[in-house]
């Protein structure tokens, strides 16, 4: 069977990360996506993207643009602009992160006039008006302007910086995937496509909800390590072979068995311990006793321990764990695609599952490859129309 | 109201904590029915620090547009009663294994069906029986070596990334199968918190395959010390400087000349700010500078020359800017009990079938009779008509 979205033909104008995410998430559900790079690679992802380069392509152009078909246009250029015009009317969904799309022919309203089943789904950083409107955004300047750093850091220290820099980007390209299915739904039942806008600040609003539901209720979160905001125990915790586990309890039940796991089951009575918002105002005390307690045994231990009686716990692994790790290769959650220009690499596989709707994995295509099997396809059918 | 995108959508979600609720509360924003099935204990996100009312201040924002019934073992026949009369059904893996729920024979009486199954950890592979949780997820993803100092206690994201990203995806599979069920018939999806991080660093992934090059700012976050923001006179800050024109410029106009003569020049010159190759090296040097000028007067000066500068900002900064609230991403929603609390807008604009909030979160079981009734009706309705 084919992916979901078998059928749908994506036109996507996007460029570093936030839309390219976007559209190769429709790609792996199924669609089919023409991804538009400008002949001249200069202004291209190919060198605007994220080092490491391998044969003048970044690591970036490759992360963000797999499952795609290759089409070089020059928008400036009238031919190629009615080439796009002519492709987009075969288009369900049009995708973009640039601007200005108006300047450029792209705008909405003209897009709806060729085809008004189009369903336009544009991200920005801070929107498309109002006092920062204008205003560039990266990943690293949402993270600074949306206080998610003021949440994360060493206990009692400063707020800091998520060095992966990528995330704020792909939550706002998971948000414009969601955006463009939406549309989908919405034009069944309308028939019509529409404008649908997501922005970097929503985006980074969504990846720290609970923190904000938090704020609004009065908490002023100071950075504790690898403790929890919310829960209790939940955070970790130093073993006897000096190695770290985290262990995580978010519900009563899960304290129960921790107690019973750790032979100490007068915790269980204490009061001070005896329900979450209880365990959280004397946190200091409990992930004290506590870190007592895991210092006895070494990793293993507690982790044989912790299994048994079904309390979350994880480890700290590394690439290298990870590349050869029985639960990531099992779920196919590192797969190796085969790419033009840098050859076979590892990647993220799909994150879903589906039983009878697989996705897709394959490399991204070399920019414009597609374009004239593309310009033959219209061709074609412009001919059986006359 | 104009109907949402997934207006006339049913959904049932028996699922606790944050990837299962948040996706069904996306789903509802999109204007889709949902029905929260929880135990007799309630989502352990009610217990969850702080309490506002009674309940954990992030359950509100995670459950809006749902309605509540609490069963037992006793009951948990509602649960697959509800099903049959569903579009969607999503399941926290554990507790529908703790509720005895059949999902194969759910999925036998309603063939349309798309039964969203989350875990910790994934369906197969050797962990896929075991608890997992926000915390080790983070750790076996190694998301919290991007954070902290190597061989120190780990520090963990801020926020639920592992959730939030779960939720994220699980939409985009949910809304995918539901467009092709009308002819395809349901199905199972799996999504895990695991693989769901595992996705988000995908561009780390692929740039450790093989670089020609080993440099990128995603492969330097493991050697990199904890990136704490500069320092101008008044607060922290994070610049841009890819952009900037004539860095000699620059420099000169920040007082900065010192820099000229020091050996760290050539890099300073190179330098990016704090995701630069030479960050680390060099970071002193700008907070040297920096620290001559306030916030405003840096920025001005950055501007001047083609770069950009934004300040740290906390969470009351965020939600008070003069951006945040021209976009109106903060709203007040009138709470259960008839006070008013603040949550986040949903995350997608869409011009001509908007999502909406239209009810605050449920209180535990409050609307258990109505829905019992709904359930019997369509079945009384059945036997009269046979």
């Amino acid at each position: 069977m084919p992916g979901p979205l078998d059928g749908i033909r994506v036109f996507d104008v996007t460029m570093y990360m936030a839309g390219p995410w976007a559209s190769q998430i429709l790609g792996s559900l199924g669609a089919e996506v023409l991804h538009v790079e400008r002949p001249d690679a200069d202004w291209s992802t190919l060198n605007a993207g994220a080092p490491p380069m391998i044969n003048g392509t970044a690591s970036g152009y490759i992360a963000w643009n797999m499952n795609k078909r290759g089409l070089a246009i020059d928008l400036k250029d009238p031919d190629d602009l009615q080439f796009a015009y002519d492709l987009i009317e075969t288009c369900d969904v049009f995708m973009s992160n640039m601007r200005p799309l108006e300047r450029m022919g792209l705008g909405y309203e003209k897009l709806k006039a060729i085809n008004p089943r189009l369903v336009y789904c544009h991200a920005t950083g801070f929107g498309r008006s109002g006092p920062r409107g204008n205003d560039r955004a990266t990943d690293a300047v949402m993270q600074t302007f949306a206080g998610v750093w003021s949440t994360q850091g060493s206990r009692g220290g400063q707020g800091e910086f998520y060095r992966h820099a990528t995330q704020v980007d792909a939550t706002t390209g998971n948000l414009l995937a969601q955006a463009a299915l939406l549309g989908l739904h919405a034009r069944k039942r309308t028939g019509e496509g529409q404008f649908i806008e997501v922005t970097m600040v929503d985006a980074a609003a969504t990846m720290q909800l609970p923190r904000l539901a938090e704020h609004s209720a009065g908490v002023t979160h100071q950075p504790q390590g690898s403790s929890a905001f919310a829960t209790a125990p939940d955070r970790a915790f130093q073993c006897e072979d000096t190695r770290w586990i985290g262990v995580s309890v978010s519900s009563e039940a899960e304290w129960r068995r921790l107690c019973d796991a750790l032979e100490h089951p007068e915790l269980m009575s204490d009061t001070r311990f005896s329900i979450n918002a209880a365990r959280i105002e004397h946190r200091e005390a409990l992930e004290e006793l506590l870190a007592g307690f895991f210092t006895t045994k070494p990793r293993a231990y507690w982790e044989l321990t912790l299994s048994r009686a079904e309390v979350p716990w994880g480890a700290p692994m590394l690439w290298e764990h990870l590349r050869d790790h029985a639960q990531v290769l099992d779920n196919d959650y590192l797969v190796q695609v085969a790419t033009d220009a840098w050859g076979t690499v590892w990647t993220g596989g799909p994150p879903w599952r589906f039983s009878t709707t697989p996705a897709r994995m394959f490399g991204p295509p070399i920019p414009g490859i597609d374009t004239e099997s593309l310009r033959a396809d219209l061709d074609r059918a412009n001919a059986r129309e006359r | 109201m104009i109907a949402g995108p997934l207006a006339g959508v049913q959904v049932v979600e028996l699922a606790e904590g944050v990837a299962g609720p948040l996706l069904a509360r996306l789903l509802g924003d999109a204007n889709a029915d949902v029905i929260k099935v929880e135990s007799l204990d309630g989502d352990r996100a009610r217990g969850w620090a702080p309490q506002v009312e009674g309940v954990g201040a992030a359950f509100g924002t995670l459950n809006r547009n749902k309605r509540s019934i609490a069963v037992d073992s006793s009951t948990a026949s509602v649960i697959s009663e509800l099903a049959e009369l569903a579009d969607v059904l999503i399941v926290d893996r554990g507790l529908a294994e703790q509720m005895s729920v059949d999902l194969p024979q759910i999925m036998d009486k309603n063939r349309d069906l798309v039964v969203c199954v989350i875990s910790g950890w994934g369906c197969d592979g050797p962990w896929a029986d075991r608890a997992g949780g926000e915390l080790p997820s983070q750790l076996a993803s190694e998301a919290t070596s991007s954070l902290g100092r190597p061989g120190e206690e780990p520090v963990r994201l801020g926020t639920e990334h592992a959730g939030v990203a779960c939720a994220l995806y699980a939409f985009q599979a949910v809304t995918a199968a539901l467009l092709v069920a009308d002819d395809g018939g349901g199905q199972r999806i799996d999504v895990s918190l695991f693989g769901s991080l595992m996705h988000m660093r995908s561009a780390l992934w692929v740039a450790l395959s093989n670089p020609d090059e080993w440099w990128g700012f995603h492969l330097d976050s493991y050697t990199k010390p904890p990136e704490h923001f500069y320092t101008c006179k008044d607060r922290r800050v994070l610049f841009q400087a890819q952009a900037v024109r004539d860095r000699v410029a620059l420099v000169k106009d920040l007082k900065m000349d010192f820099v000229l003569d020091d050996p760290r020049w050539p890099m300073f010159r190179e330098d990016t700010g704090a995701l630069g190759r030479y960050g680390a090296l060099v970071h002193e040097l700008w907070d040297r500078g920096l620290s001559q000028w306030t916030y405003e007067e840096a920025a001005a000066i950055f501007s001047r020359h083609g770069g950009s500068m934004v300040a740290c900002f906390t969470y009351d900064e965020f939600v008070a800017d003069p951006q945040v609230q021209h976009l109106g991403l903060v709203v007040d929603v009138m709470n259960s009990t008839g006070g008013a609390s603040r949550d986040v807008r949903p995350p997608w604009q869409l011009s001509a079938t908007p999502a909406s909030i239209r009810m605050a979160a449920p209180q535990l079981d409050q609307h258990g009779s109505e829905i019992r009734e709904e359930i019997v009706a369509p079945r009384r309705g059945i036997s009269q008509d046979t």
